[in-house]
């Protein structure tokens, strides 16, 4: 079920007129007018909260010689809100793209030729700076402090600013080895 | 000063106004929002009702020109609401059927005691 279906289904089912018509249901196929005497409605509201309810896929009908007959939808019903909140959301796809879309314009923003042009004061800017940077050091080899400076030198004078708060932003680690590019 | 029965008239009016008023605060309380949408068509044909029969002093003073004009306004809503009761159920459009059915309900109830007091 998508996002949208979620939302059209919850927001149908929050109404006691046409929860009390699902519960009829459940109990037995019914034809309109007999669900209007059931729940004290006029057959026309019944017939717009059915209309309702089988846009959201919650009830079926079928002919019989006299009469319309709606049904529950049982495959919709088993469907647990679990399954629901664990699918895949359309807004992940959406937030993912817009947090890209941010990546590039702090690094263009900071970014000229290859060079850092300052470095951020807003930590989340300066996060991705530094990852950007960090994508510089191969993954699994250990760098010496020299390496790193030199490397870090390529992008900035302030190496040891960059070094350290890589160490401190956890993109790098070290110890008497040497320093080396983490997985995050 | 209105005469006496376009004063019951209008009394009848907002009662069944407030009424209708109640009920749909009662449906909302209830979870039950479409039908309280619909009460509130129904309120609003008794609000209606009511604004022309106080407008239509501006046309005359006359108690009996005021009451036919405000019966010619009505069977015009009738004839127009059947218009598009019919229609609708000619799309099988459910929500319309109910809405034009409410707005007829009220116009019925109206006619009634519109006839009980003037004829």
């Amino acid at each position: 079920m998508t996002e949208e279906n979620a939302i059209k289904l919850f927001k149908c089912l929050a109404d006691k007129s046409r929860l009390q018509i699902l519960k009829s249901l459940a109990v037995e196929d019914m034809y309109v007018e007999r669900l209007a005497e059931r729940l004290s409605l006029t057959p026309a509201t019944i017939s717009f909260h059915l209309r309702k309810l089988s846009e959201i896929d919650a009830v079926k009908s079928y002919k019989t010689q006299y009469y319309t007959m709606y049904s529950l939808c049982q495959d919709t019903f088993a469907v647990t809100v679990l399954d629901i909140i664990k699918e895949q959301s359309d807004e992940a796809d959406l937030q993912a793209k817009r947090e890209q879309a941010y990546r590039k314009k702090v690094i263009d923003a900071f970014f000229e030729y290859g060079k850092l042009k300052s470095i951020p004061a807003q930590r989340k800017k300066e996060r991705i700076v530094l990852e950007e940077i960090a994508k510089s050091f191969e993954p699994g080899r250990i760098y010496s402090e020299r390496e790193v400076n030199i490397i870090i030198a390529d992008f900035h004078d302030d190496f040891c600013t960059i070094r350290r708060d890589m160490i401190s932003e956890r993109l790098m680690d070290r110890d008497d080895r040497g320093y080396w590019r983490t997985s995050r | 000063m209105e005469s006496e029965r376009i004063e019951t008239f209008i009394n009848y009016l907002d009662q069944r106004t407030s009424s209708i008023q109640e009920d749909v605060l009662r449906l909302i309380a209830d979870d039950r929002r479409d039908e309280a949408n619909f009460e509130k068509i129904r309120a609003n044909i008794f609000q209606i009702v009511k604004t022309i029969l106080q407008a239509s002093a501006r046309i005359s003073q006359e108690e009996s020109e005021r009451v036919g004009f405000l019966e010619t306004k009505l069977a015009l809503f009738q004839e127009t609401w059947e218009g598009y009761l019919r229609k609708a159920k000619e799309h099988g459009d459910d929500l319309k059927i109910v809405q034009e059915q409410t707005r007829l309900e009220a116009l019925a109830e109206i006619q009634d005691t519109f006839q009980k007091t003037w004829r």
